[in-house]
Order: C-alpha cells, then structure tokens, then sequence
C-alpha cells in the first residue's frame, strides 16, 4: 500500500516541477496522486526478480549519420519563437537577484 | 456522389484519371468543415489559404501527368486533402499541441512525417483538435475546447487524437496523421467508426512531433478505409537521419498484398483467453465476439494466446509515460519559445511561465512522473515499471511465435458524455486499458469499424501484430473490411 501523498509533499513535487499550484490544486492533487499512485503501486505484486529494466526500445546499435556539414535553419527563425531577442541572443530576466 | 465520405483511395483514382481536381475536392472539404464544424470543433487551425495554394500546384502536376508532359506519376496522395493532429510540427503553421503555453508557437521547420507528405503533394487543410500535449482520452484537455462525437455531439470522439478521428469520422478531410503514445489514435478511430493503425515503434520518424513519452509514442493514422491507411503509411514511414530511433530496415509495400486474396487461410488469429472479456459492455463483447466468428468464416484459425503480464499494463505504462512527460515538458520554461510570463527572476519566470501555461491533467502527470522519479520512489515506481514492460514485451514475443495477430477490444465501452470522466482521471485512464499494452510493447495495432451499440455509437476491434508486422496486419484488416460493411456507415449530423 502506497502511502497517501500529503499537501506537503505535492508543494514539494511541485517545486521540483517547477509549479506554483494553488490551494485549491495543493488539495486536489493530494487526493488524486494518493488515489492514482495507490493503483500504480499494484505493479509491485509482479514478480521481477532477475528482470532487467527496459533500457531501450530497439534492437538495433547505435544509428550513427554522416558526419558532414549541412543547411541549418536561418538564426532569425531559430529566434522567432522567444519573447525577448537581444543582438541575436535570447533574452532572459536577472538569473540572480531579487528573491 | 457524395465526395466528402469517399475513400481516399477512391478520390486519389478520380485525380489520376482528371475526373475531379484538387481544387475541387479541396473545397468540398472546405464546405464540410463549414457545415459541421461548429457542431464538432475538429480544427485548431484551418489552414486554407496553404491548402488552395497547394491544390493548384497539385492539380498541375496531375495535368501534366495526364497530358503526357510528365513521364513521373504523381504519388496516389498528390492533391488529396489531409489535416495534421496538432501535435506534429508543420512548417509556418501554428502548433499549439492543444496548450496554451504553445498558442502562437510557429514551428520554422516540419516534421519528418509533414515534409514527406509534403512531397508527396498532399494538401494540408488544417492542424486537428488534441487533448494538451496529447495526454487524455476525450480531446476535453484542450485548451481550444473539447472535440465533439460526430455520431452524438453529447458525447466525446475519445482522445487524444480525437480532432482527427471527428475530422474523418464527419467527412471533413480523407484521412489525418494522429499519434499513439497509449491509445491516442486507435481509441479515437473506434469511438468515431474509422480506421486507426498505430506502426510498430520507430517506422514513422518522431522528428518534429512534440515529444510526450519519448519511448512510446509513434505517428499514426486515421482514415476511412485500411486501403487508406496503408497508402499513408507507404508515405510517411522509413529511417530518418533526423531520428536515430526510427527503423532500419526499408519499409516493404503495404499496398501489394491487399488484394492478393480475399480469404484468411493459413493465418492464425490469437485471442486471449482471460482477462479480457467480462469487464466490457456487453454490446463490445458481442461485436468482438461476432468478429472473430467472421474470422473464422474467412479462414483464418482461432488460437487462444496467454499475455499473464498485460494486467499489469496499465500501471507500467503511466508511470513510464508520466515519468517521460515530466522529464519532456521540462523545456517549457518560457525561454526559447512558447508563452513566456515574467516574474522578477529567472526562477520566477519559469515558475510563472508553466504555471500559467499548462492545463490541469497536464500539470497532473507532470507531478506524477516526479514524484514517480524521487529519488525513494524510484525503485517502487518508475524501475519497476520498467522490468513490468519487459515482461509486457516478452508475453508479446512468446504469443506471436504461435499466431500472426491477436485480436481484441480497442476500449471498454463506446464513445462516453462529455464530462462524464474528466474529473475522475483514474477512471479516464482505464479506458486505454487495452491499447496501452502495444505502446509498451513497441508493436503495431489497427482498429476497425466492427459495429455499432444499440444508441448508434460505433464500435471497434484491435488487431495486434509483432514488430514490423504492419503489412500483414494491414492485409487481415483489409480483407475484413471487404466482407463487412461496418466502415461504410457515416453519421448524420443535424444541420
């Protein structure tokens, strides 16, 4: 039986998501995660001693392509999607600083 | 004849022959969509402007092909308009994937899967409805509304291909790529009585298609007839040096062996023993029931197969794709592209970006596949999952050493009321209970039209084949579909 995910944990998860969720999806998420994850850990019944974990979904070696020099995509278009260009950089606010 | 709810094998034929043009079956799709998209909601974007450029162009080629200009045939999808799950970058077109943080997202680049269908001279009408980041299986987790069941317009088309699946379904378009991370386009195509074939993993080139369970997820189709599906994935499939997981080996010709036959002996059909039945409604049990009978009648030999680890599918399959969709949607973060909500740091920025920017169910798995990857969790979750998928995949091996397909149900019960699922997601997930197992696996699957419940909402069956297996799958498929008629039905939307 899983243990049932408190609001605290589900801040915690968050934060490591990169999440500021709200009260409302703090309480929400508690009850969904216990209940979903509670299911999920049926997967320990199986029996997998001796079993190695899927690590790759082909068969075949590594798929190497020649090494040569070819068109890319113009650095305008490669910006077209940011918020904010600066001199052909991305832009971004102060990664330090006020907290 | 009504143009609209022909096959696009038979449309593809009237352009060879000059019969009709691209233009005109452009518009054809334009006036369909026009008629019934308000009641269905198919579309995201619509893009006809491209399309009627595109069809112009591909009507000269057909012209010069026809007057004898050209020594090169044009391919059988030259001129054919088709629509593109929004998931699936195509070039200068908005690619939303059903979220807001992706709204105004203009992809400088197609997808391997556009580009060749590009080449072929399709046209693209337009990017179709998707649950967000293809994660549901309703399409009610768009940001852009749900997609409406154009068998019952109370009723979702399934997800998350689901704009795709009502596009086909209500005679809009001739077929649609979609993509199948669990279920996401055999689900939809049975809910909406159409033709949904998810290739082996790796065929179809992941380049370009927003990335959801990297290990799982694969391009398909979704078309009137199986004919349909092959001539598609005879465009779209095959290595890719832009994806090192897409297979080596050259696809063979799926058309080639369609019509070779019309009977189904020598080829021996695998159908689970337990586990399965009796947890369906009862109109699914019987219409999968009834299919197998007509399998039989056709030739084919009726093997019982045992899957003991597929029970344990469901579990291994959301923590691996959740587990992936965290790690995968860590690059909305508002910096090189997609919305971006400031805050007064970068951290801040992040935080505020995705926050604002992804849906509930989104924000869901992405908090599952965390936590199902903390460091204390891991070993119960995620590694386990990972040894339930081997064990998935060998069950797989051992059943298609004895039989050439396995068929089965595509999903529990029909098409369900909107909002009759989505605030219950445990329940949303079991409905991909017997699809998701394939994903795990790697292996192809096709859903068909098999019948229909005593409402009138469509049913489908599922064919699966071991890796690799598309053209025989595609040939069992097809020969059903010449005894039967269940494709042929088409809804009737009030207008």
């Amino acid at each position: 039986m899983a243990s049932t995910i408190s609001t605290n944990e589900v801040v915690r998860i968050a934060q490591l998501a990169r999440l500021h969720l709200t009260e409302n999806e703090i309480k929400s998420f508690s009850k969904d995660l216990s209940e979903i994850l509670d299911y999920m850990y049926q997967i320990n019944k199986v029996d997998v001693s001796n079993v190695r974990p899927t690590d790759n979904m082909l068969v075949s070696h590594t798929v190497l392509r020649p090494d040569v020099a070819h068109q890319s995509l113009s650095l305008d278009k490669l910006l077209s999607n940011t918020a904010e260009v600066n001199n052909g950089y991305f832009s971004v606010p102060p990664v330090l600083g006020e907290d | 004849m009504d143009l609209a709810f022909q096959s696009l094998a038979m449309v593809s034929d009237l352009l060879s022959t000059g019969d009709i043009t691209s233009v005109e079956l452009t518009e054809v799709c334009l006036s369909q969509i026009n008629s019934s998209e308000s009641q269905v909601n198919a579309f995201i974007t619509i893009s006809s402007d491209l399309a009627m450029q595109q069809a112009t162009n591909a009507d000269i080629a057909w012209q010069e092909w026809i007057n004898g200009k050209s020594d090169q045939k044009p391919s059988p999808l030259n001129g054919v308009p088709l629509a593109i799950k929004d998931v699936i970058c195509v070039s200068d077109i908005v690619a939303t994937a059903g979220s807001k943080i992706l709204e105004e997202f203009v992809p400088p680049y197609d997808s391997t899967a556009s580009e060749r269908l590009r080449d072929a001279g399709a046209i693209f009408l337009g990017k179709t409805n998707t649950d967000e980041f293809a994660m549901g299986s309703s399409t009610e987790n768009s940001a852009f509304g749900p997609t409406h069941n154009p068998w019952d317009i109370n009723r979702v088309p399934g997800g998350s291909s689901g704009g795709s699946a009502a596009a086909v379904s209500a005679g809009m378009i001739f077929g649609a790529l979609g993509t199948d991370t669990g279920g996401s386009v055999r689900q939809p195509a049975a809910m909406c009585g159409v033709v949904g074939l998810k290739p082996t993993y790796g065929r179809v080139s992941r380049y370009g298609l927003i990335a959801f369970g990297s290990s799982l997820d694969q391009i398909g189709t979704l078309t009137r007839t199986v004919e349909d599906a092959a001539l598609l994935l005879q465009v779209i499939s095959g290595p890719d040096l832009k994806d090192s997981t897409t297979l080596q080996n050259k696809p063979p010709n799926y058309l080639e062996m369609l019509s070779k036959t019309d009977n189904l002996m020598g080829i021996r059909i695998g159908v689970e023993e337990k586990n399965i039945m009796g947890s369906l409604q009862p109109e699914v049990e019987k219409s999968v029931q009834d299919t197998i009978k007509t399998l039989r009648h056709l030739g084919a030999e009726i093997v019982p197969v045992q899957l003991p680890h597929t029970k344990h599918a469901l579990e291994a399959y959301y923590l691996i794709a959740n587990a992936e969709a965290s790690a995968n949607l860590a690059r909305y973060d508002g910096i090189r592209f997609g919305q971006r909500q400031t805050g007064k740091n970068l951290w801040e920025t992040y935080i505020n970006t995705r926050s604002k920017g992804f849906g509930k169910e989104v924000k869901r798995r992405i908090m599952l596949g965390t936590y199902a990857l903390t460091a204390g969790y891991y070993e119960d979750y995620y590694l386990n999952a990972q040894k339930v998928r081997r064990l998935v995949q060998k069950d797989f091996v051992q059943a298609f050493s004895k039989v050439d397909t396995i068929v089965g149900p595509v999903t529990p019960t029909t098409a369900f009321k909107i909002g009759e699922k989505i605030e219950d997601p445990l329940q949303m997930y079991l409905s991909d209970i017997f699809t998701l197992s394939g994903n795990l696996a790697g292996i192809p699957g096709i859903s068909i039209p098999c019948g229909f419940d005593q409402s009138g909402l469509p049913i489908g069956v599922q064919l699966l084949g071991p890796t690799c297996g598309e053209q025989q799958l595609l040939t069992i498929a097809h020969i059903y579909q010449q005894a039967t008629d269940w494709h042929k039905h088409i809804p009737r939307l009030e207008h």
